[in-house]
């Protein structure tokens, strides 16, 4: 009897299960419920209603408004861009859609993708964020100061001003100039006249082209010239990178190559790149690069892991190591070369971003290097302190 | 014997077979009828029930009613799958593809009305509607050139219509032909005297 019961009572619920799993939100419910949260200001359950209604019902372009909306007051700048991307697939002329999907790409520092959709913007849009095809978006200037305990290895300088300019929406162009100043001692070096003082006045000009193919890909081509002197030798060193990347809302991946020669031999490395926004925006963020170099008929792996995060609402902490000992090694789409005569064996170190306005932003950064002395098993360590500023317009 | 009893069975199953239709023809019928009378009174819930009860994924007919009456109860969405499944069943229909403009409009899935008008205009590339509407869409997403030629063709099939020669001046306007855009202002005027949109128009180009 009581077998019976039971029986009955789970076979009830699954009726009733059975009903509830049946009834569908309609359209018109759904557009008028989601509609109430929007105005009440519910983001979280603005967006929980739009999923569940949307695993049941086609979605239409007001609902992905209002959820892109609602992740974009939650600061989930992914989440944003997905409602917003499904609102441009069914009207890729939306201007709603186009304006925060151009926030949001700027709040997740991807500025250059961003652009990509400055072309839909309205004429008052255009005023109203003062944007231009063609200016000037940033300057910055970054000086190092490494030391060394060593004397046959001075301490050096390394400082550089850059110049970020959009010539169109979809082509981003950055001109980097460096000057890299430091005295080295080194007998083994017997070609070289005046050894044991040999100072090197490096001069360096960087280029970065970055061209938006749509709203995810991006092509990324980039040259760096460096002019090394070697008291008897001179070196003109060129490097060019080309890469891919594509960009989704919670990650991006970018592969690349890079050519070129350094004191005087050929060398290539290959990188692949994936950045993760784990909550949608940078609060936490992480990017990892894997690279394997060839020089001199000789093959390396490098693993270098960046990962940041939002320390307060003016300060962003980042730490960085790279694993794997290098020398003539290629960092950051080319903009960092490591050509110094010593191989690094350990690199790791840790960056402050602070928002000074909303336009202004310094740096402070520390790095660790261990380094193996040229031609020798001995190791030394080097401490740079790396200070910048940098200005959007 | 054998060939008597053979004919007679099949004479029995072509009776039933014609029966079974004739009472699936009526029961449509009645279906249609009774939706026809419930949305004639508003009642539109009653209108679909009755039609979705003789329903089926590859009925032409009843599927394009229920986007209508979906449409017109304001469940947009699935009207516009009724409309999409009488697309998908007769792909010639102009009707179907007009019909489901109307959810899709609605819904505010420009790129996907304007392919509707792509099509429409694929099989029958003289229809108003579909070159009126995409024009005002190409127009609204300032592609002026492309709004051109669907308004030139509307103008030299209506040359006294008002709304080609009043959007095709705005495009000429916009792309910088303005001689053009004055003389179809000044036309558009002579059937709409007074028009606000077009003296403000022919207000600019002075």
């Amino acid at each position: 009897m009581r077998g019976r019961k039971l029986i009955t009572i789970l076979a009830m619920m699954f009726a009733c299960n059975a009903v509830f799993a049946q009834q569908t939100i309609s359209y018109e419910e759904a557009n008028a419920k989601s509609y109430a949260l929007y105005e009440k200001g519910e983001w979280k359950a603005l967006l929980q209603y739009g999923r569940q209604y949307m695993a049941q019902s086609p979605d239409f372009v007001l609902l992905r408004l209002r959820m892109g909306y609602a992740a974009f007051m939650l600061n989930n700048f992914s989440e944003a861009l997905a409602q917003y991307d499904a609102v441009l697939k069914k009207d890729s002329y939306n201007e709603t859609a186009h304006y925060y999907s151009w926030l949001c790409r700027k709040y997740l520092n991807q500025s250059e993708l961003a652009d990509v959709h400055m072309k839909y913007f309205s004429k008052e849009a255009l005023q109203k964020e003062k944007i231009q095809n063609f200016t000037i978006t940033k300057i910055g200037t970054e000086v190092s100061y490494k030391s060394t305990p060593l004397t046959a290895r001075g301490n050096s300088i390394y400082a550089r001003m850059d110049l970020h300019t959009r010539l169109h929406r979809n082509i981003n162009m950055q001109h980097g100039f460096a000057l890299y100043n430091q005295t080295i001692a080194e007998p083994k070096f017997a070609a070289v006249t005046n050894n044991t003082n040999i100072p090197i006045n490096q001069k360096e000009y960087y280029n970065k082209t970055t061209i938006n193919l749509n709203r995810q890909w991006q092509i990324i081509g980039a040259c760096h010239y460096l002019y090394t002197p070697f008291n008897n030798f001179t070196y003109n060193n060129h490097i060019g990178l080309a890469g891919v990347k594509y960009s989704n809302y919670y990650f991006a991946i970018q592969a690349d190559a890079v050519l070129g020669k350094m004191t005087d031999t050929a060398l290539q490395q290959y990188n692949a790149t994936l950045s993760l926004y784990p909550l949608g925006n940078l609060n936490i963020y992480s990017f990892s690069t894997s690279s394997l170099r060839n020089r001199n008929g000789k093959s390396a792996f490098n693993f270098k892991q960046v990962i940041g995060f939002k320390a307060m609402k003016f300060l962003w902490l980042e730490g960085n190591a790279t694993f794997g000992s290098f020398s003539n090694f290629v960092e950051n789409d080319a903009l960092y070369l490591y050509n110094a005569i010593d191989a690094n064996k350990i690199k790791a170190g840790a960056t402050a971003y602070i928002t000074i306005t909303s336009k202004i932003t310094a740096q402070t950064g520390y790095t660790f290097e261990q380094r193996e002395l040229y031609k020798s098993i001995n190791t030394f360590n080097q401490h740079s302190i790396t200070g910048g500023i940098s200005c959007k317009f | 014997m054998q060939i008597l009893r053979q004919t007679i069975f099949t004479a029995i199953i072509t009776l039933l077979f014609i029966n079974a239709n004739a009472q699936n023809a009526a029961a449509l019928q009645k279906a249609f009828s009774e939706s026809y009378t419930q949305e004639y009174n508003k009642k539109y819930a009653e209108a679909i029930a009755a039609i979705a009860k003789v329903n089926s994924d590859d009925n032409y007919e009843t599927n394009l009613r229920l986007g209508w009456l979906y449409y017109s109860n304001k469940n947009y969405t699935q009207s516009q799958t009724h409309y999409q499944k009488a697309v998908s069943l007769k792909p010639y229909s102009l009707e179907a593809k007009l019909g489901l403009v109307k959810p899709l409009s609605a819904l505010e899935s420009w790129d996907k009305v304007l392919e509707q008008y792509d099509e429409i205009l694929k099989i029958d590339a003289q229809n108003y509607t579909a070159n009126y509407w995409a024009g005002v869409i190409l127009y609204n997403r300032k592609k002026y050139e492309a709004s051109i030629k669907l308004f030139e063709k509307l103008v030299n099939l209506y040359p006294f219509d008002y709304d080609a020669n009043h959007m095709l001046a705005w495009s000429y306007l916009n792309s910088g032909r303005n001689n053009d855009a004055k003389v179809l202002f000044n036309k558009a005027l002579l059937i709409k005297p007074g028009d606000a949109s077009c003296i403000s128009g022919l207000a600019m180009i002075k």
